[in-house]
């Protein structure tokens, strides 16, 4: 068997979003130890945002939670009680990391300030992951996926000019954050050697921020503030017989090679199209003449003499598609990550291929509370009954 | 104390945007990152600047996404060129390229011609739907792998085609690249041993689309636009507020939210009336709720919703502009913006910063984005030793020409 990249590491996961289960799911998917810990009541939020099997509740089974837990271990704890923020305490004993989502302050509340865990357990990497970061005036406001994009200036220039603007997906700054802190904590803990541990206070609004294409420096090189322009030609979507089609025509050769797709030779000698600056400021009559060419076309055949070309251009999928994606299917990206409770699901499985040490699902999403067993017994050294009476207590 | 990544050295094969994302995500973190651009034309997606004769220094994708790197520029079409790149990559940690499968067929560039220049490195290998598959020859660029990830076909108005957002799949995947070569670096020093990446941008993009996708498994439900109606709770959307095109984003999340809302709004009624009762009633009712709120908003400025909301615990955002970004309080007092002289652009101006402060290494702007072969002098003098006079030669047989041809 291979070895696991992470295996020597040992994570605790503090989490109420996504951003922060995402980040330890990296950790756990290459091989880390990942202790999940969850409240005793409903645990994980994550639990109850669907979707499920036929729509049916089931706190084990809903299809994000069973994303974005792969490979995790799962332990109920109220860390609000004084017993449970003793046990978290020696829980972060010999980890290496923590990632922790709590709102700026909470971990001071149970007794585990930033400092105090440094002198607890100098090795360890603190990320916390929180809407706005641990400083700053906006340190304490309520966020919001949509209002990430607005704060960032992502919402203003997306969507069609005079109408609402609008964000893309459904919480990709959750998303987008998962990532960024994963990053960051692998770096810190890559740089555990270059001068001790440290910790990393992450920015969800900071982290969506880097998906625009640096707008704000644009507008001070040049004084042009961003706007809602739909699709930005060359950016195009266009209907088709069964869909959508989309293509980027950013270089003059793929603009030229559209023109063969579209058998319309004129338009290589059209001034109004000669350049890339050209073809943007003509945008609205150069829709007005590719529009038509696709409407009683189907979507694999424009594709496929289009790729054939060499012009970067696709089926905009809706989920179907997605999950009948030949490309996905060839490569193995789609996977089962049911568990017990919800069978079968597929959904997003390796996220690369790291080939000398890959990803591997080795356990999925665990139920509430799977190990408390072997985490607090085995691991702990608490006995059985000490179980069952804390848990009586509420503390599990 | 040295940067987290201190010691580590890239050799940065990578164009165009989310290869560059990796690798200044490294480089941020302290790696040396040696940018090679092609000799004679840079990398492509300079020609997105404008407005200057010079405009392959002015786009701001490429001089916001290569920052705190060095660059170099290299004819890999010849043999020498070539030669110097396995010099290149002898001394390396990693290698990240994301070239098209084609044209890493051409170049030789693979993994094992890395590995012959270097048994230990970490190959990076990112085209846009990865290797090996039906779409393996197939091109894109960031709006056709967010296209195919499903994310774009729910995005947009119920009466419009599916609308994306401005490439956001190049950054992702970028980020997706830096924590796999992450992982491989700390493999690596545990074990010695290097490895190869073989990544799809589009692949990573699709996992940010896990709920969407996991609700047509398991229910057959294919999501369609919708604008910013949201999953579960509401009222949520922007809404109009004083002055041309300004805009406030509101998300109530659940009854207490709702309250404050409508005390804010100073409209009991609307608290009362039985269609806003609960959340799903809301949901099911939100369109009637778009009158009142945009109403209220409308007397007010986008700042003014704002500051009366979250006072009373309501998430809410004014929408920025890209030129009112930079006055934002909250990223000021951050440093988000590194205000440094790139000195062919004048200066300061705004990059990015990194989206984590780490406690005792900021990670912060310490070099400008380089201008074509700005760092080939040193490189080629410093880091592999070349003589001054080899320097000169290989500039005269345009190996590493750092003129930029137009034509």
């Amino acid at each position: 068997m291979t070895d696991r990249a992470l295996e020597h590491l040992r994570v605790v996961e503090l989490s109420d979003r996504i951003a922060g289960s995402y980040c330890a799911k990296f950790l756990a998917d290459f091989g880390a130890d990942v202790v999940k810990v969850e409240r005793p009541v409903g645990g994980d939020p994550a639990r109850r945002a669907g979707p499920y099997t036929d729509d049916r509740f089931d706190v084990d089974g809903g299809g994000l939670y069973l994303f974005l837990n792969t490979n995790k271990k799962s332990v109920t704890l109220n860390a609000d009680t004084a017993t449970g923020a003793a046990i978290l305490k020696e829980l972060l004993r010999d980890a290496d990391v923590l990632v922790e989502t709590m709102r700026p302050g909470v971990l001071a509340s149970w007794g585990l300030p930033p400092d105090g865990l440094q002198k607890l357990n100098p090795n360890l990497v603190v990320t916390s992951v929180t809407d706005f970061g641990q400083y700053g005036p906006y340190r304490d406001l309520h966020g919001a996926d949509i209002v990430h994009w607005a704060l960032g200036s992502l919402l203003f220039g997306t969507g069609l000019p005079g109408r609402e603007p609008i964000r893309i997906g459904d919480d990709i700054s959750e998303f987008v954050a998962g990532l960024n802190a994963a990053g960051a904590t692998l770096g810190a803990l890559y740089g555990r050697e270059n001068g001790g541990a440290q910790s990393v206070d992450l920015s969800v609004l900071e982290s969506l921020m880097t998906v625009l294409p640096s707008t704000p420096l644009g507008y001070s090189y040049s004084g042009v503030v961003n706007s809602r322009q739909g699709n930005r030609f060359p950016i195009t979507i266009v209907p088709c017989k069964d869909g959508y089609i989309g293509f980027y025509t950013m270089l003059q050769h793929q603009w030229e090679f559209l023109t063969v797709l579209l058998e319309m030779p004129e338009l290589q000698d059209d001034e109004r199209f000669a350049t890339p600056m050209a073809r943007f400021q003509h945008a609205g009559e150069a829709m007005e003449l590719l529009t038509p060419w696709f409407r009683d076309r189907l979507a694999d055949d424009i594709v496929e003499r289009g790729q054939e070309l060499r012009i970067p251009i696709v089926k905009v999928a809706n989920a179907e598609d997605v999950v009948n994606n030949p490309q996905f299917k060839a490569r193995g990206f789609l996977t089962d990550l049911g568990n017990a409770a919800s069978g079968a699901v597929t959904g997003p499985g390796r996220p690369f291929n790291l080939e000398g040490t890959p990803w591997r699902l080795d356990s999925p999403a665990p139920s509430l509370g799977q190990h408390n067993q072997l985490v607090y017994c085995n691991r702990l050294g608490f006995s059985k009954g000490e179980l069952v009476i804390l848990s009586e207590q509420g503390v599990m | 104390m040295a940067l987290p990544l201190d010691g580590v050295r890239v050799t940065d094969l990578t164009m165009f945007w989310a290869g560059p994302f990796a690798t200044q995500f490294l480089a941020h973190m302290g790696a040396q990152v040696i940018k090679i651009e092609p000799a004679g034309r840079g990398d492509s997606v300079r020609f997105q600047g404008s407005g200057h004769d010079d405009f392959w220094e002015w786009a701001p994708i490429f001089n916001g996404t290569n920052v705190n790197k060095l660059g170099i520029t290299l004819d890999l079409s010849t043999p020498e060129g070539i030669a110097l790149l396995q010099r290149l990559i002898s001394i390396s940690d990693v290698v990240a390229e994301n070239f098209s499968t084609r044209v890493v067929e051409n170049l030789g560039i693979d993994y094992d011609f890395v590995r012959r220049a270097n048994p230990t490195a970490i190959l990076l290998s990112m085209p846009g739907f990865g290797h090996g598959g039906p779409w393996e020859y197939h091109v894109g660029f960031g709006p056709q792998f967010e296209e195919v990830s499903g994310i774009t076909y729910m995005s947009g108005y119920p009466d419009t085609v599916p609308i994306t957002h401005a490439a956001m799949a190049d950054p992702i995947g970028g980020t997706f690249a830096a924590i796999a070569l992450l992982i491989a670096l700390l493999h690596r020093r545990r074990t010695g041993r290097g490895q190869y990446i073989d990544l799809s941008t589009t692949e990573g993009v699709t996992s940010l689309n896990a709920h969407a996708v996991m609700d047509y498994t398991m229910n057959q439900r294919v999501r369609e636009r919708n604008a910013n109606k949201h999953l579960a709770w509401a009222p949520h959307g922007a809404f109009p507020c004083r002055g041309d095109d300004e805009w406030v984003a509101i998300a109530v999340q659940d009854d207490a939210q709702f309250l404050a809302l409508c005390q804010a709004m100073e409209s009991p009624e609307l608290a009362e009336d039985s269609r806003f009762a609960d959340a799903l009633s809301r949901w099911e009712n939100e369109e009637a709720l778009r009158a009142p709120i945009s109403a209220w908003t409308g007397l007010h400025t986008n700042v003014e919703v704002m500051q009366a909301l979250q006072a009373r615990g309501v998430p809410a955002g004014a929408a920025a502009t890209s030129a009112s970004i930079l006055d934002d309080p909250h990223l000021q007092a951050r440093d988000f913006f590194q205000r440094i002289d790139r000195p062919v652009n004048g200066g300061p101006h705004p990059y990015f910063g990194f989206p984590a402060q780490l406690s005792k290494t900021p990670i912060k702007a310490r070099k400008a984005t380089p201008t074509v072969g700005e760092d080939n002098d040193f490189v080629y003098g410093e880091v592999l030793n070349l003589s001054p006079g080899e320097i000169a030669g290989l500039q005269e047989r345009g190996i590493i020409e750092t003129e930029v041809r137009t034509g």
